[in-house]
């Protein structure tokens, strides 16, 4: 499990916490146009995203929490430069993504992956597990398999799965290919869209585990969007909470679940069925 | 008034007939709440469809399910219909596959008041509103005419559960009732079915694999792993002293709030196998820490714990004086 993950890598990244934030998203707003409901009135729109703005410094993680419809998913296309925005920015590593050219952002892309929700649905049944997990990476047949097996390993698979087909693999190692699919380029910044909720409990705790682990060892930074308040408490340094495309409360993951100021915050908390055990 | 004895279930795969469930026993009182939890192929879904005569074609059932004394496994399929709905009734996960899209809510509430009451269109309609209001849909009255896509997923699982409760049942069975919902929607549809089992005298048969949904909602609780009961006991005995070596790591396995940040999951090695893999004797030896030879050899019979409190191991002993995970 070394060598294209070796520690130089590592120290290629400035160690967390330190110097200008990795990802910076400015005021960024979306507004999506509805079919015009009568002929002669404006279209409603509806404005899913509006005026949100955080900070994201290297090796650190941040959650994003809220329910259907609060726009984490449209922020989450959005600083995946999937989508335009309707106004502000999101700069990773001092470049503005949506200014890019098509070249540009292509390039750039290699700083930035995503793990989404269903690991079924996100990986195409009919290629290899070697065709999939090479999919964003240019280069030699040689090199791109060399880094295969390595993210494979990185993520507790084994050199033997390149040839096997999704089926083939449980729900749970679906979602460890996806991560070496997103791991693959050497990312600085994973934005992973409620990645454990389709697993079985069992099987999430591996998952959260080996996330942790890849952030120790590569660095890799998080953003991390979940409706599951235990789970970002688990993973993240601090939390933004988001309500109808708007950011109403921010923190340490502590001092909002525990101390929480808006009254949607603590409702989100409060629904949260929690098993509460007495001592033996 | 439900009893289930040592109920098992065959299906047919490309394996030949493999074990579903096997040796599932318990019983459910009149207004008893009782949960079943486990993980994608425990068996705790297949216990329902055997309960509500809906098993897959092929399937082979073995043992025996009665309700107040009259034996529902074999029973002919008239005769099951005529109790579905009427003494016992199902809502599901999804509820916008569970409805139909082209049929208004009204309909779809008063349809069971028609099949098995006997109403006209008219009373039934009246009985189809009071019920929604009841389950609390806002706008009951306008709803009425309302097709199942303009509601939202809260609203449709309250449509769901006015439809269940048509006819009075005596029990109603519902199968992870809230996971396709947002946090505050589950705990209001939560709130709500423990409302309604509280003011009448149905049971609930609750399936989750949430352990925190449970603590909340059921007096007993039943796990199952690979087809088998392997635990249970009332709610809080069962958390306060948890026995079984997966309960015991399905419970170590989920973060919970005020843990903090940084600290390791403990973790259940391996996957929940499939039908075909489940081993002989003990289905969770192939994972579990504690696995002797002894595990393989023979299901381990319930062995109590503590009040109404049993767990099929045979090395409890060893597992108790490990700390809890």
């Amino acid at each position: 499990m070394t060598t294209a993950f070796a520690p130089t890598d590592v120290l290629v990244h400035p160690p967390p916490g330190h110097d200008a934030p990795l990802l910076v998203v400015q005021d960024l707003s979306k507004r999506y146009r509805l079919p015009r409901e009568a002929l002669l009135a404006a279209p409603p729109v509806v404005e899913a995203l509006r005026h949100v703005s955080f900070e994201l410094r290297a090796g650190r993680s941040l959650g994003v929490v809220g329910e259907s419809g609060s726009g984490k998913s449209t922020l989450a296309r959005l600083v995946m430069a999937l989508e335009a925005p309707s106004g502000g920015s999101v700069t990773l590593l001092g470049r503005d993504l949506h200014r890019l050219s098509p070249a540009e952002l292509r390039a750039a892309r290699r700083d930035f992956q995503m793990v989404f929700q269903d690991p079924y649905g996100s990986l195409d049944p009919r290629q290899r597990i070697e065709a999939i997990v090479a999919e964003p990476l240019a280069g030699t047949a040689s090199e791109r398999r060399t880094a295969v097996v390595e993210a494979l390993e990185a993520v507790g698979l084994r050199a033997g799965d390149l040839a096997k087909y999704p089926h083939e693999f449980s729900g749970g190692q679906r979602q460890r290919i996806a991560i070496a699919r997103a791991l693959i380029t050497r990312p600085r910044l994973i934005v992973a869209d409620e990645p454990v909720s389709a697993l079985d409990v069992s099987v999430q705790a591996q998952v959260l585990n080996l996330l942790d682990d890849l952030q120790q060892r590569f660095g890799v930074t998080y953003l991390f969007i979940s409706h599951d308040l235990a789970v970002v408490e688990h993973l993240c340094d601090e939390v933004v909470v988001m309500r109808a495309g708007e950011i109403v409360e921010r923190g340490t993951p502590s001092r909002l679940f525990h101390g929480a100021e808006h009254p949607y915050t603590r409702a989100l908390v409060a629904a949260v069925p929690e098993v509460r055990r007495g001592l033996p | 008034m439900l009893d289930v004895r040592d109920l098992g279930v065959r299906l047919p795969t490309a394996h030949g007939m493999l074990d579903a469930l096997a040796g599932v026993t318990f019983e459910i009182g009149r207004g008893e709440t009782v949960g079943l939890i486990g993980e994608s192929g425990s068996g705790k879904s297949m216990t329902a469809l055997a309960l509500m005569g809906l098993l897959p074609e092929g399937a082979q059932t073995r043992g025996s399910v009665r309700l107040d004394g009259r034996e529902l496994l074999g029973l002919p399929e008239a005769e099951m219909c005529d109790l579905r709905g009427r003494r016992l009734a199902m809502i599901f996960q999804e509820p916008m596959t569970a409805l139909n899209p082209l049929h208004t809510v009204g309909d779809q509430v008063a349809e069971p008041l028609r099949v098995h009451g006997g109403a006209s269109r008219r009373e039934a309609r009246a009985e189809a509103l009071r019920l929604l209001e009841r389950v609390r849909l806002p706008q009951a009255r306008q709803r009425l005419d309302a097709y199942p896509h303009q509601l939202s997923g809260g609203q449709r699982q309250r449509v769901m559960i006015a439809a269940a409760l048509a006819c009075g049942p005596d029990l109603l069975i519902a199968d992870e009732p809230t996971t396709a919902l947002d946090v505050t929607v589950q705990r209001e549809i939560l709130d709500l079915v423990a409302e309604l089992v509280s003011s009448s005298d149905m049971a609930l048969l609750l399936i989750s694999h949430d352990l925190g949904v449970m603590a909340r909602c059921v007096e007993r609780v039943l796990v199952m792993y690979g087809g088998r009961v392997v635990e249970s006991g009332p709610t809080r005995e069962l958390f306060d002293r948890l026995s079984h070596p997966y309960t015991r790591g399905l419970f170590a396995a989920r973060p919970h709030l005020g843990q903090g940040r940084g600290h390791r999951l403990m973790t259940i090695p391996g996957r929940v196998p499939e039908l075909a893999d489940v081993p002989p004797g003990c289905p969770f030896a192939d994972r579990c820490g504690f696995v002797v030879e002894a595990c393989r050899a023979a299901l381990p019979p319930p062995v109590p714990v503590g009040p109404a409190h049993a767990a099929r191991c045979i090395r409890l002993d060893v597992v108790a004086q490990s700390p809890l995970p």
